[in-house]
């Protein structure tokens, strides 16, 4: 180490001249090229990231092949039917048996009122969705919404049957009800 | 009177706070950034009230297209290629090591395993260009129903997505719902778009 520093020295002292004459460097470094690629990345960053992350909606189904355990009987006076049609097209009705059904759309004086009533008048009502084949998803999840927004309790996801096909194809056959809810 | 003079200013400024900023919001911003995935196929979700937000990991995604494809997209890169390794036995595949590797950098799936193998060995390029038939889920050859299985093996924490297209008819909605629910995934999640909440 010593030897080395000597040497260092011996140099030092060889070269005086020249390192006194070294011009004295300003401290201060152009910062503008670093500066730019910092915000240019900053910019990366930014547009690259996931600024929403998707919205989504829970849902739960009952467990399958539950045939045997007790499922609870609803009366069917509580039974609220809301088909879902091709063509944005909704049809309720109350229970199964003599039902009729009733034409709605998706809009707030349709399915909504609709939900708003039933939930008022009967307290114990439980919803069945039944989606035929013509229908698509978005009427799915309008739907579901709907439950969401009306705060309804019990609603159930069920198949299309062909009782449900029955029913509806009365009121296509002409039988139109009066009112909208009797 | 004396001439008043204006003491002269450098028009440099001194750039080291904004500087420190920067790399600070950079920091962050490369610490934070979750690259959204890219999509096989362009889907449209309903619109729906729900605020409730898709958390950021362990997500499996099952997306349905609007003709009814069916494609699979899980976020946990690290858990691809053990789903790859259990399709691979399960399915006789033949993959090797290194199609096992590019397997799990695929950002998502959707043909048959049949195919797998063929399109593994295709350039990144060739992958883009090539039509993605979609996951069958028909009944008697559900292939959906493994690949949600065995992702659930992989990764046992992983949430159950759908993401389906507005104008996807509801059998294909049903037939993926049956599929998870035989699988005994009973709560899943959909993703939908945003919307405000009505006044009721």
């Amino acid at each position: 180490m010593a030897e080395v520093n000597t040497e260092h020295k011996q140099k030092g002292d060889q070269n005086k001249g020249i390192v006194k004459k070294g011009k004295k460097l300003s401290t201060r470094i152009d910062m503008t090229p670093m500066v730019d690629l910092a915000f240019l990345l900053l910019t990366f960053f930014i547009l690259a990231t996931t600024l929403n992350k998707p919205q989504v909606m829970q849902l739960i189904l009952p467990e399958k092949n539950q045939e045997n355990l007790n499922q609870p009987k609803v009366n069917e006076k509580n039974l609220l039917n809301i088909v879902l049609e091709g063509n944005n097209k909704i049809y309720w009705y109350i229970g199964l048996t003599e039902a009729q059904a009733v034409e709605i759309n998706y809009s707030d004086t349709g399915l909504r009122k609709v939900l708003q009533e039933q939930t008022k008048a009967n307290e114990k009502i439980v919803v069945e969705i039944k989606p035929s084949e013509t229908s698509t998803y978005e009427n799915l999840i309008d739907t579901l919404d709907e439950m969401q927004i009306n705060s309804v309790k019990t609603y159930m996801l069920t198949d299309y049957s062909d009782e449900d096909k029955a029913i509806i194809q009365r009121l296509a056959g002409g039988v139109q009800p009066a009112g909208s809810n009797s | 009177m004396p001439r008043l003079t204006m003491k002269r200013h450098s028009p440099a400024i001194d750039m080291t706070p904004m500087v420190d900023l920067g790399f600070l919001l950079v920091t962050f911003f490369m610490m934070t950034t979750q690259f959204s995935p890219t999509e096989l196929v362009t889907v449209t979700t309903p619109h729906a009230t729900s605020e409730e937000k898709l958390p950021e990991a362990n997500n499996a995604v099952v997306v349905i297209s609007k003709d009814g494809n069916v494609y699979f997209r899980t976020d946990q890169a690290k858990h691809v290629k053990a789903l790859g390794e259990k399709l691979n036995t399960k399915y006789s595949l033949g993959l090797t090591e290194d199609e096992l590797t590019k397997f799990s950098q695929q950002t998502g799936f959707g043909m048959p395993l049949s195919g797998m193998k063929q399109f593994l060995n295709l350039t990144a390029a060739q992958q883009k260009i090539t039509a993605m038939p979609g996951i069958p889920v028909e009944d008697n050859h559900n292939e959906l129903i493994d690949w949600l299985i065995y992702a659930r093996i992989a990764n046992p924490d992983v949430r159950m997505v759908i993401k389906g297209d507005k104008a996807t008819n509801y059998p294909v909605i049903k037939k993926v719902m049956d599929t998870l629910q035989q699988c005994n995934i009973n709560r899943f999640v959909l993703i939908t778009d945003t919307e405000a909440k009505p006044k009721i």
